[in-house]
């Protein structure tokens, strides 16, 4: 059965992203890629620390990856549009993740100059991807703005905690006529098959993989997480009954008719 | 002549272009994006754009990211 | 877009035969459900659902509760006027018939707002039968200005109206607009109303849209039971509410579920809808839109009355009269239809109560409204 993922210009069959952030060593990039099949991978652009210089990430990456260049660093949406054009001039494609966070203490993302990004580079031809703090009203206004996805955090950035925001997930995946994408907070593979489970179009998981005992098998083991939670989610989940019989009927009186 | 690299004061030899600075940072010519006064430099360009005084010259590179 | 665009995309789907291939163990599935689409509606609303009708009210009952608590809010109809230009072969106030027409005088209008408020009932819907000539938005302006001294909420039952036009009822104090479309299926539409302005079958489905756009707080929807299949009804209401509530996000939308009452003349409804039937219609309803405001009205009998109040139900008309005047009993005059629970207000507070609910009198106040008797404790 053909069952793709449709983001902008793209067709997808995996429907877990993978971060590549806190990786002890960039050489395991690839194997994770490999071991949990994603299609899409997300980086970050950061001024050269001319006393330490970083190896080019990209050159880890190969040619049919899906790059989403995150806009991380960003504390208003002035600086994160400048972010993404300066990463697309560098060849790392259209799509981009919008992360604007100027909270230091719990780095939860800035819904109103996101929206703010949104109008601006969706009219530029990028493709949209914004972090959010899951909020129905936020997430209609970057849809009318034009993003291609929503991205809502499970729970804080880096925290491992899981679907903290489940509830309110919910409602973006019954209200939102775009892909929802759980963003930050998967702690687990079980979490991550909830999600897609429960209606998600993807995840995107960093830190539980990148700090696991062995980011290679956990990778796999998130790919085939999701696998299982999408084929739930298709197959539709059967009948869970709250009442075997109920004590007081609602609906006696009408055997008068 | 006094510009700015990165956020900070530098201070450059008059004429130099965006490829003298670079290596004199001993920088990786591939791994690098050039943003001066707010415009990317193509790699072409390096060679032939001059930093002017009160410039605003960022290098920027890819790195891992969630 | 308006709810047009949405009503001929469901219209050219043969939504009869969809109902009929739902199956008893897909209902059951879709029982399991905590969000529901207009697909699993229609499923809800088929024949194959009818045998787990005690299932469905049970999830009615607990999402009702969930929502709205156990509270039934009151309200009462207030006639002005009986004077029709239109034919609507199933309405006692039809041009053609033979009967007194007259209308309320303002001093009468304040008349009946007291008899009402000494009920205590702050709820008010004020109808006219549509009639520029007789009953122009002035004067429905005039009677608002007097009643808004008496009642915390009033809505509209009129003829459909402009923006603009929505737009100064509201300044002079009106909250609230209940419009049916009495009937979804056009082609019936046509037939049952064959002479005068109501024959405009788009611009009565789009009043709710442009009393939503002057800015109206609560709207309230629904078709007349009796007219056409039922089923195909009510998922067309159900769709019309689900399509308000998502562009007007602010406003409380509601639906009636109206059955044909006997009126004056001789029409006889084609369409039979049994208590089964409307129950299904209810907790169908209650499942696809969680929040919706439900209404049954004193069409129903008392009996009825006390057991649908469980089901789903949040607001219910009470020492109701469809007759011009007809709360002060100062003029004789023939009804739009007849009233089956008699019951008056203070009756129908204590039979709410003993069910185990709250009667509420008011859930509303404009503090902008300026009613004589609050403004002083406002400041």
């Amino acid at each position: 059965m053909e069952d793709k993922l449709k983001i902008g210009d793209k067709e997808l069959d995996s429907r877990l992203f993978i971060g590549t952030g806190k990786f002890a060593d960039y050489s395991l990039i690839p194997k994770v890629i490999e071991s949990s099949k994603a299609q899409v991978v997300t980086v970050a652009l950061r001024r050269v620390d001319f006393g330490t210089p970083e190896e080019n990430m990209l050159t880890f990456l190969s040619q049919n990856i899906v790059l989403m260049p995150n806009t991380s660093g960003a504390r208003n949406a002035s600086e994160a549009i400048r972010i993404a054009r300066i990463a697309r001039a560098a060849g790392c494609g259209n799509w981009v993740k919008i992360e604007i966070i100027n909270d230091q203490k719990y780095l939860l993302p800035n819904n109103f100059e996101t929206i703010k990004a949104i109008e601006v580079l969706a009219k530029d031809g990028f493709i949209v991807l914004p972090y959010m703090s899951p909020d129905l009203t936020a997430a209609k206004m970057m849809a009318e703005a034009g993003a291609a996805a929503i991205m809502p955090l499970g729970a804080p950035i880096g925290t491992n905690r899981g679907l903290k925001t489940r509830e309110l997930i919910q409602i973006l995946i019954s209200e939102i006529n775009l892909p929802i994408i759980v963003d930050a907070g998967i702690g687990r593979p079980s979490e991550a098959a909830e999600a897609i489970e429960m209606g998600a179009a993807a995840v995107l998981v960093n830190t539980a993989i990148a700090t696991a005992d062995d980011p290679v098998l956990m990778a796999e083991a998130f790919g085939q997480a999701v696998d299982a939670g999408r084929k739930a989610y298709l197959a539709g989940p059967g009948a869970t009954h709250q009442f075997a019989e109920a004590s007081s009927p609602l609906t006696g009186f009408l055997r008068n008719e | 002549m006094l510009v700015t690299i990165n956020g900070k004061k530098s201070d450059v030899i008059p004429d130099s272009n965006i490829q003298d600075v670079i290596r004199t940072k001993n920088l990786e010519m591939t791994a690098i994006i050039i943003d001066l006064n707010g415009n990317i430099i193509a790699p072409e360009h390096w060679s032939d754009t001059f930093l002017h005084k009160d410039d605003d010259l960022e290098i920027i590179q890819i790195i891992g990211g969630g | 877009m308006t709810f047009n665009d949405e009503a001929e995309r469901f219209q050219n789907l043969n939504l009869t035969n969809m109902m009929e291939r739902f199956t008893p163990f897909q209902i059951d599935q879709i029982l399991a459900k905590s969000e529901i689409q207009w697909q699993e509606f229609l499923g809800l609303l088929s024949p194959a659902a009818t045998g787990l009708l005690e299932n469905m009210a049970q999830a009615a009952h607990k999402l009702t509760i969930e929502h709205f608590g156990r509270t039934i809010l009151l309200y009462t109809p207030l006639y002005l006027s009986n004077y029709c230009v239109n034919q609507c072969v199933y309405c006692g106030f039809n041009q053609a018939n033979d009967i007194p027409r007259r209308k309320l005088t303002l001093h009468e209008v304040e008349l009946e707002a007291q008899a009402i408020s000494i009920t205590g009932l702050q709820h008010l819907l004020i109808l006219t039968g549509e009639s520029r000539q007789h009953s122009p938005v002035s004067y429905i302006a005039d009677c608002v200005s007097i009643l808004r001294k008496y009642f915390s909420s009033i809505s509209i039952e009129v003829y459909p109206l402009s923006t603009e036009e929505y737009a100064d009822l509201i300044s002079a104090g009106v909250d609230g607009l209940t419009i049916y479309q009495e009937v979804y299926d056009q082609q019936i539409y046509q037939r049952l109303h064959p002479a005068g302005p109501k024959r405009n079958y788009s611009y009565r489905l789009t009043s709710p849209e442009r009393a939503g756009d002057a800015g109206i707080r609560t709207i309230n929807i629904g078709a007349l039971l009796g007219l056409n299949d039922w089923r195909y009804e009510v998922f067309f209401t159900g769709i019309h509410a689900a399509y308000l509530q998502n562009k007007f996000p602010d406003i409380e939308v509601g639906v009636s579920f109206p059955r044909m009452r006997p009126q004056f003349g001789d029409f006889e409804p084609e369409y039979r809808v049994s208590d089964s039937d409307l129950v299904q219609s209810i907790a169908a309803l209650r499942l696809f839109l969680p929040r919706i405001g439900i209404t049954i009205s004193t069409r129903e009998n008392a009996f009825l009355r006390d057991n649908l109040l469980k089901l789903g139900v949040t607001k219910m008309s009470a020492g109701s009269s469809t007759a011009i005047g007809g709360h002060t009993d100062a003029i004789d005059s023939i009804g739009q239809f007849e009233i089956s629970d008699r019951r008056t207000v203070k009756e129908m507070r204590e039979t709410i109560s003993k069910a185990g609910y709250k009667p509420i009198l008011k859930d509303w106040h404009d503090l902008n409204a300026g009613r004589i008797d609050e403004t002083t404790s406002v400041t």
